[in-house]
């Protein structure tokens, strides 16, 4: 792993460094290459969260290196090798350093656009650009809607656009295949790591545009077969898209997911909206209010009930510094029980069982992003 | 939730007041001499360069070449035409980059050499100041 990180680090400085970047850059060649960083400092208040300590940590960014090779007019292959650190995250020991999170060939032609090999999955507003720190406004799209460890289709995407007359128009998209899934999950007992291939994925997504404001509304399901020590059986997941700038220098966007079905059993339902106002061509303001409803699956004569498992509120303000960089400050204020230290999601009140209060903590981000 | 509430309101307010100057500027936009096509909307010329849309409205199919980066006219074309500013431009193509999509139009480092790209490219459209030499290529009328 180390050794991978070795690699990396002397290939984008040399990507970073070479007089060959600019002429690769908007040329005829059929060889590009493209870098993205985003790279932060935290700080935790009071309980270590999405990796982020109290005692602080710089070993937090992820890191692209993208390649793509232009075969023919409609054909090109594309490489993209991601560098992710989590801080003190329990998940980090299921995500490797360094990933070849991309290796797919394309086609494109007037039908649309068909990927083969592993490919980024269409899912939602962001997960398609969520290394790509320049694009987004805060270090990472909603965690409780995204997550860490889930991005790809090892298998097959196609992708095409349908105008529909008087400015709209229809993408529809529709994968199948595999995909890796880690996430940390809250019990009753502590954080879990869970690392698994689902497999038998198939999903669907579509977005309509619509032709004003640059508003688009979508959806998105995806449903696979999962057979792994912990749990076997099958998961959905359905998620709600929307996004307009109707509003004069402003993005609003608001995202809804429900996860189900085995992992062992659960039942999650997960909210976003957030709000981007650029105040100047520099300069950003966005807030974020994220949440995830947890059903809690119990053993009979015990009622299942349903815990608010995280909420979040952010706020951050985003500078532009010029040459495609910019540096951000944001600041999120956490309440429930998804902590990376334990905190107890049930507690004893005369021998029965019931859930305990949610605990609260709070991180500061500051972070500089660059993308070429 | 009121911290948040009174937070999305003043940033609507000062949203509302932002200043919204855009520059006009004088571009001509150019086509390959030839090209049969004599005049496009500005919708349409902003579809071609944000490769919404891979072809002329004649059918044809179109090649845009954009201006260097940090220049003066491409700022103004991103504004007048595009409809945002350079940086929002900026962002848009790197969504594409990453997410596996188009990659954005070659840019060229002057006038001259916008001009040299689409008098020898077929279905080359590009855009040049007032004061270019317009010799070996037609100007685009927009409706």
């Amino acid at each position: 792993m180390r050794l991978h990180r070795l690699l990396l680090l002397p290939m984008l400085a040399a990507t970073l460094l070479s007089p060959a970047t600019a002429t690769a850059q908007g040329t005829e060649s059929p060889i590009e290459f493209h870098a993205a960083l985003n790279t932060a400092v935290g700080k935790a208040k009071d309980l270590p969260i999405v990796g982020i300590p109290t005692h602080a940590t710089f070993d937090y960014r992820t890191a692209m290196l993208q390649f793509r090779y232009k075969m023919n007019e409609h054909d090109q292959f594309v490489l993209q090798l991601l560098n992710r650190r989590l801080g003190t995250s329990p998940l980090q020991a299921a995500i490797p350093d360094v990933s070849m999170q991309w290796a797919y060939w394309q086609r494109r032609g007037s039908y649309g656009a068909l990927k083969v090999g592993r490919a980024p999955m269409p899912r939602g507003i962001f997960n398609e650009i969520r290394f790509v720190g320049t694009v987004l406004p805060f270090f990472r799209p909603s965690f409780e809607i995204y997550g860490e460890g889930r991005e790809t289709v090892d298998g097959a995407v196609f992708t095409r656009r349908q105008p529909l007359g008087n400015g709209f128009s229809f993408d529809i998209s529709a994968f199948g295949g595999s995909n890796e899934v880690r996430t940390q999950v809250v019990t009753a007992t502590g954080n879990s790591i869970r690392a698994f291939r689902g497999n038998n994925l198939k999903g669907v997504q579509g977005w309509l545009n619509l032709p004003f404001g640059e508003t688009r509304v979508g959806g998105f399901y995806a449903d696979y077969h999962i057979n792994s020590d912990t749990a076997r059986g099958t998961r959905g997941e359905i998620l709600y898209s929307a996004e307009t700038r109707l509003i004069p220098h402003t993005v609003v966007r608001g995202e809804a997911l429900r996860v189900y079905g085995v992992g062992p059993n659960q039942d999650r339902k997960s909210y976003s909206t957030e709000a981007v106002a650029t105040l100047t061509e520099k300069l950003d303001l966005s807030a974020q209010y994220s949440m995830t409803d947890n059903r809690i699956f119990q053993r009979a004569p015990l009622l299942n009930v349903n815990v608010t498992a995280t909420k979040d509120v952010a706020f951050g303000g985003t500078y532009r510094v010029g040459g495609g960089a910019l540096v951000r400050l944001e600041h999120h204020r956490v309440k429930g029980y998804a902590f990376d230290r334990f905190v107890p999601l049930l507690t004893n009140v005369s021998g029965q069982p019931v859930i305990a209060p949610p605990s609260s903590g709070s991180y500061w981000l500051g972070s500089f992003a660059v993308s070429f | 939730m009121r911290k948040f509430l009174s937070f999305i309101t003043c940033c609507a307010a000062l949203v509302a007041f932002a200043p919204t100057a855009r520059a006009q500027a004088d571009i001509k936009i150019v086509v390959n001499a030839g090209n049969p096509i004599s005049e496009m909307s500005i919708s349409d010329v902003a579809g071609v360069f944000m490769k919404k849309v891979g072809k002329f409205p004649g059918g044809g199919p179109a090649t845009p070449v954009d201006q260097a980066k940090n220049s003066a006219i491409r700022g103004a074309f991103s504004r007048t035409v595009l409809g945002r500013p350079a940086s929002a431009v900026d962002s848009y193509w790197q969504q594409q980059i990453f997410a596996g999509g188009e990659l954005p139009p070659p840019a060229k480092a002057s006038d001259d050499e916008v001009i040299a790209f689409v008098k020898s490219t077929p279905g080359a459209i590009g855009y040049v100041s007032s004061g270019a030499s317009l010799a070996g290529v037609k100007v685009v009328t927009i409706k």
